[in-house]
């Protein structure tokens, strides 16, 4: 199996099987477009995101020989949770926010939609302000504005299981 | 250097991929992000968005009408989280009809639940009985202008026959249907559309309709209404078009061999299927077996027979897995899903209900 080689933001080089490369659409336009022996440049991505994805693909290889199904092609209840699992640990929210961005610019469907899924998860108890500071939205209500809205669906703004 | 990128990051993410993240969110927290920002809350609002949220909620819970409800003033709904079937939220509308309790004829009902929408209504004869569009998720109800024809009479029509309505959602429109037939007679019918809040009186009735018998059973699907009914002995099924107002009487080779036939018509993998009941007392044990019919290019062709091994009494319909919704009635009427691939029964602790159908948490009525 021909492997590439990428090099991230910080310098450091990885080798990431041919297969696995062409998930990234990024990627597959550069191969198609350059040499396949040519290091690949990625300056958008950091080498620490470049783990966690290198991380992702071989869960999925050793999930999918469990379970004997093509998880990479279609979407599988039974991985998000083993994904989950797996990638919540050492993940905080803002690199989690990050590795986001990083997936969607390589264009890794798959992971994308996990990750997507993962990111919900985080954020659906959150409390509104933190929602905003975790996605860096800025704040144009008026006190007044939001207030009305808070009053009108008061019964969405309480709950135990929404974080304080 | 991670908090030059998470700056960095933040100017320049998408609003699709916001959209992404936003779109699995459950409704509660949506409804709270509002206060995120203005364009958050116009997004959330918007009808792509609603519609992209309803496909990424296929997968959630069953509600069903408490029947110790059926005593007290007080109506009630419990909402089960598929998977696990626990009581996940018991539900009180906002809306208190004025109801007659002590008519067994006049009893509030789930007629029917589609994309977090759930019609409720009471006595469907009478057009001063309230009939809701009722969104638990968002808690948000509409009250349907009164219908205008009113065939409630017991004295002129004794032998009537409660035509369920029939609630549905229209995709090529997107936008949800009421359709209320009435009987006995000659046949009346409106539609109710809720984009423009208003009832339509269906002008053209063919004369074939009037002699069809029609059964209580029916499904709304993809735009078109569908009922059972039999004809010479022999069953029929009626399709109505919402599109064109077009009646069309569909052939379905079962004979009706005695009085106590029993079938369904369901939605089944996105097709318009008939389950004919049959059960064969032969054996000791009572053994229930279902023909499935399913409709292809205006005919029905028999799929295959299922056998049960015990006696399964009513069909609540499919899942949105496409599992069979049963009422054991072996069990005091506890609910069971059968497989039709795998003919695995599961059974699910759950009875004392009126009635079952599938729901799911949507943004639906939400902007109103």
């Amino acid at each position: 199996m021909k492997k590439i080689s990428v090099r991230t933001s910080d310098g450091q080089e990885f080798e990431l099987e041919e297969n696995l490369a062409m998930e990234s659409a990024t990627i597959k336009t550069s191969l198609d477009a350059f040499s396949r022996d040519d290091i690949i440049l990625l300056p958008n991505v950091n080498s620490w995101e470049m783990v966690k994805i290198i991380e992702f693909f071989t869960k999925v290889q050793e999930l999918e020989t469990k379970f004997g199904v093509k998880f990479m092609e279609k979407k599988e209840g039974r991985f998000l949770e083993a994904f989950q699992a797996e990638f919540d640990k050492d993940l905080s929210d803002d690199n989690l926010y990050c590795l986001l961005w990083t997936v969607d610019y390589l264009g890794i469907e798959v992971l994308l939609e996990n990750l997507c899924h993962l990111m919900a998860e985080r954020t659906k108890n959150k409390t509104v302000e933190s929602c905003r500071n975790l996605f860096g939205v800025q704040h144009d209500y008026t006190p007044e504005e939001e207030a009305e809205i808070r009053e009108d669906y008061s019964w969405a703004f309480e709950g135990p299981e929404i974080e304080e | 250097m991670r908090n030059k990128r998470r700056e960095d990051v933040a100017s320049s993410i998408t609003e699709d991929l916001h959209m992404e993240i936003l779109v699995r969110l459950p409704v509660k927290s949506l409804i709270r992000f509002q206060c995120v920002c203005k364009r958050w809350r116009g997004l959330i609002r918007s009808s792509s968005f609603v519609t992209a949220h309803i496909r990424q909620h296929s997968h959630t819970h069953l509600i069903t009408d408490d029947r110790s409800c059926f005593d007290q003033v007080e109506l009630c709904y419990s909402l089960f989280r598929c998977e696990r079937f626990e009581q996940s939220l018991e539900l009180k509308p906002p809306f208190h009809p004025q109801l007659d309790y002590n008519s067994r004829l006049d009893y509030f009902k789930i007629y029917g639940s589609k994309n977090g929408l759930v019609c409720l209504a009471g006595n469907v004869m009478d057009s001063s009985s309230p009939i809701y569009i009722w969104n638990p998720s968002v808690r948000k109800f509409r009250i349907l202008p009164q219908p205008r024809f009113d065939h409630y009479c017991v004295d002129c029509f004794p032998k009537h026959v409660d035509i369920p309505l029939l609630f549905g959602f229209h995709p090529e429109l997107n936008d949800y249907k009421v359709i209320r037939m009435m009987l006995p007679g000659s046949i009346k019918m409106e539609v109710y559309t809720l984009s423009t809040n208003s009832w339509k009186i269906i002008q053209v009735i063919p004369p074939w309709l009037n002699t069809m018998k029609f059964s209580t059973r029916s499904e709304f699907w993809n735009g078109m209404a569908y009922w059972l009914a039999t004809k010479d002995s022999m069953v029929r099924v009626v399709s109505f078009d919402t599109n064109n107002e077009e009646f069309e009487e569909l052939a379905v080779p079962i004979t009706i061999l005695s009085d106590d036939w029993d079938a369904y018509i369901e939605v089944y993998k996105e097709s318009i299927c008939l389950l004919h009941v049959k059960v064969e007392l032969d054996n000791d044990v009572g053994c229930d077996c279902i023909d499935f019919w399913v409709l292809q290019e205006r005919c029905f062709k028999k799929l295959h027979t299922v056998y049960f091994p015990q006696v399964y009494h009513v069909i609540w319909g499919f899942s949105v897995d496409n599992e069979l919704l049963l009422e054991d009635y072996s069990s005091d009427g506890e609910l069971a899903f059968y497989n039709l691939e795998s003919k695995q029964v599961q059974k699910i602790r759950i009875s004392s209900y009126l009635s079952v159908h599938t729901y799911i948490e949507s943004l639906v009525l939400f902007d109103m």
